[in-house]
């Protein structure tokens, strides 16, 4: 390579250099090809390198030791996560587990499949259209006592009561319920659907639980729900309060919330594309909301961890979905002159109305003033497959005290979109316009 | 005219097509990564809010590229720099338009995919050393500092570490067009 092309990429010329180089690169076509080539190779390594980086740094995947990665970069919600078929606990969970226990502390789920126990006795709803149980052994029965391995499979929505307790069960349509232990009280686990429980106050040293992968409520007393929607866990109480824990991929229990009426709480490793309006609440990712989400999901208004603008056309059940033109929108505390990076990961499913053009972005705007915005950046906006999570980066500096990042879809089509694990850092070299 | 219209999203996405074609354009003027994609950035959002202004789709590239080139030399010209280094800027411009098409625009962002690849198996110490070398442009007797090495081992790795990548590189694109791109291994 030509000394002064090999200098200026070290950023190591002078004045008379910088002049013989620009002489050399009017008159000299070689020169000129091996500049470009040499600024190309430039840029893969240092964007590329610095990309993948920042993949790793956002989804927590790195290794301290170095340890190489899988082939292809996975997003979160695709890290390792017990099946719904696994029965293996890890030693963690165990030991963690009997302490809490010898401390005479609540342990909230058994997964294992509990040992025979004490029968539930149920009565089945007047209507008759109670769920079926199919029994461990396999056998089916129309009504009888329940114990622990029995399962509650509702091929239309039915409900059934506890016969000593006034709680009532209401399945909805496909729901799958698995008593997993009586001696207690009463352990189920959701394997698919909704639940709906008008739940009595547990008598002393007794406890109602209702669990799924992802999570486990615990009966104070109260009318709730547990549905299992697309791999998300939503917990939403009508009356009274819940406990809540949320699991992370290795079934490790988050903080305890108390979910209080009106409220919901969502679990999941992947975000729901929309919340369920009605009540306020928050999310949790990977059994906590703080982790995995950073900046993200912090509280804003109403509608409690997340904002949900629904300018577009919004439709189906209680669920917003991200269809016609809504955005998820969040504001961050920022510094003025200072550069950030937003990663976030994007999907499209779930298309009813195939889209001519548009899909999702992120942008970043200035939030100095709320009804006078100022872009700053914008991301990708090609995010319009349904091949799976995109990463997308949005690198922008901050104007004001306060940014705005919207994640929205603007498009002709309608579909379902999702974003996870957004993530706004900032970046540690000096801004330097 | 309406802003729903096809043609935005068709001209917007072309835009961002060559988005890593003008990420290089744009360092080539700056030396200054961060810097050359808010550069990038600001010319995208033009695009976003005029996107009318481009009367013909095949005329995306250079119309973005004249964008970023004016608002580089603008970055650099606030910054006070001499009139020498932006003379040398002016011409690198010049040499960028001249050697790096719509078609190794577009080009550059397949190798820059194809290469995040291939860095998928690197350990994060590699990783680490690259984008301290490349991104950062921190100097060998830094980076072996931090990386308890000897600043001759470090240059030994990139080496390496450069010769790995373009071989994986070539098997997934292949050898000529790298050598296209990139020149040929020296």
């Amino acid at each position: 390579m030509n000394p002064l092309v090999e200098r200026w990429l070290e950023h190591d010329l002078d004045e008379a250099d910088s002049e013989a180089l620009r002489l050399l690169l009017e008159t000299d076509p070689s020169v000129r090809a091996e500049l470009v080539a040499a600024v190309r190779e430039r840029h893969l390594f240092a964007a590329t390198a610095h990309q993948v980086q920042a993949a790793r740094d956002t989804v927590g995947m790195e290794e301290a030791d170095g340890t190489a990665l899988p082939a292809e970069p996975r997003h979160p919600s695709r890290r390792k996560r017990p099946s719904h078929g696994r029965r293996a606990i890890p030693w963690p969970w165990l030991a963690g587990a009997a302490v809490a226990a010898a401390a005479g502390l609540v342990i909230m789920l058994r997964w294992s499949p509990a040992p025979p126990s004490d029968a539930l006795p149920i009565a089945a709803d007047a209507t008759g259209q109670g769920p079926t149980i199919v029994r461990a052994d396999g056998g089916r029965d129309a009504v009888g006592p329940l114990r622990a391995g029995d399962e509650l499979v509702a091929e239309r929505a039915g409900r059934l009561a506890l016969r000593d307790e006034a709680t009532v069960l209401e399945l909805a349509a496909g729901s799958r319920l698995r008593l997993d232990d009586a001696a207690q009280g009463w352990s189920f686990s959701l394997r698919q659907g909704t639940v709906d429980v008008q739940a009595a106050p547990q008598r002393a040293g007794r406890q109602g639980r209702i669990a799924t992968d992802l999570g486990v409520a615990t009966v104070v007393g109260t009318r709730f729900q547990v549905a299992l929607v697309d791999g998300i866990t939503r917990l939403s109480v009508g009356e009274g309060s819940v406990r809540f824990h949320g699991f992370d991929q290795d079934r490790q229990a988050g903080p305890e919330r108390l979910v209080e009426a009106g409220r919901f709480t969502v679990a999941g490793p992947v975000l729901p594309e929309g919340i369920w309006t009605q009540h306020t609440g928050e999310r949790l990712l990977n059994g906590d909301a703080a982790q995995g989400l950073r900046h993200w999901y912090v509280a804003k208004t109403d509608l409690g961890s997340i904002a949900v603008v629904p300018t577009g056309g919004v439709e189906g059940g209680p669920w917003w979905r991200m269809e016609g033109a809504p955005r998820l929108e969040q504001r961050i505390p920022t510094v003025a002159g200072v550069r950030y990076r937003c990663t976030a990961h994007l999907r499209i499913d779930r298309i009813t109305v195939p889209r001519t053009w548009g899909g999702v972005r992120i942008l970043a705007v200035d939030d100095r003033q709320a009804d006078r915005w100022r872009e700053l950046a914008v991301g990708d906006p090609l995010i319009m497959t349904t091949d799976g999570w995109r990463t997308v980066e949005l690198p922008f500096t901050a104007v004001g005290a306060a940014s705005r990042i919207i994640v929205e879809v603007f498009s002709d089509g309608r579909y379902a979109a999702g974003a996870d694990a957004v993530s706004v850092v900032p970046v540690d070299a000096e801004p330097d316009r | 005219m309406d802003p729903d219209d096809p043609r935005r999203d068709a001209i917007v996405k072309a835009a961002f097509r060559y988005r890593e074609g003008l990420l290089c354009h744009a360092y080539a003027i700056l030396r200054d990564w961060n810097t050359a994609e808010d550069v990038v950035q600001d010319a995208f959002l033009v695009v976003v809010r005029k996107w009318q202004d481009c009367h013909d789709i095949t005329g995306v590239f250079p119309w973005v590229r004249q964008m970023v080139t004016f608002r580089a030399m603008d970055v650099l010209r606030s910054r006070g720099r001499t009139r020498g280094n932006l003379a040398l800027a002016e011409t690198i411009g010049r040499v960028m338009e001249s050697g790096l098409d719509a078609d190794e625009a577009d080009a550059q962002g397949r190798l820059k995919d194809a290469l995040a690849t291939c860095m998928q198996d690197l350990d994060r110490r590699s990783l680490d050393l690259l984008v301290g070398f490349y991104w950062q442009r921190r100097s060998c007797d830094e980076l072996a500092a931090s990386q308890s090495r000897t600043v001759n081992a470090v240059r030994l790795v990139l080496s390496r570490l450069r010769t790995r990548l373009r071989d994986c590189l070539g098997q997934r694109v292949g050898d000529e067009v790298v050598a296209t791109a990139l020149g040929r291994e020296p």
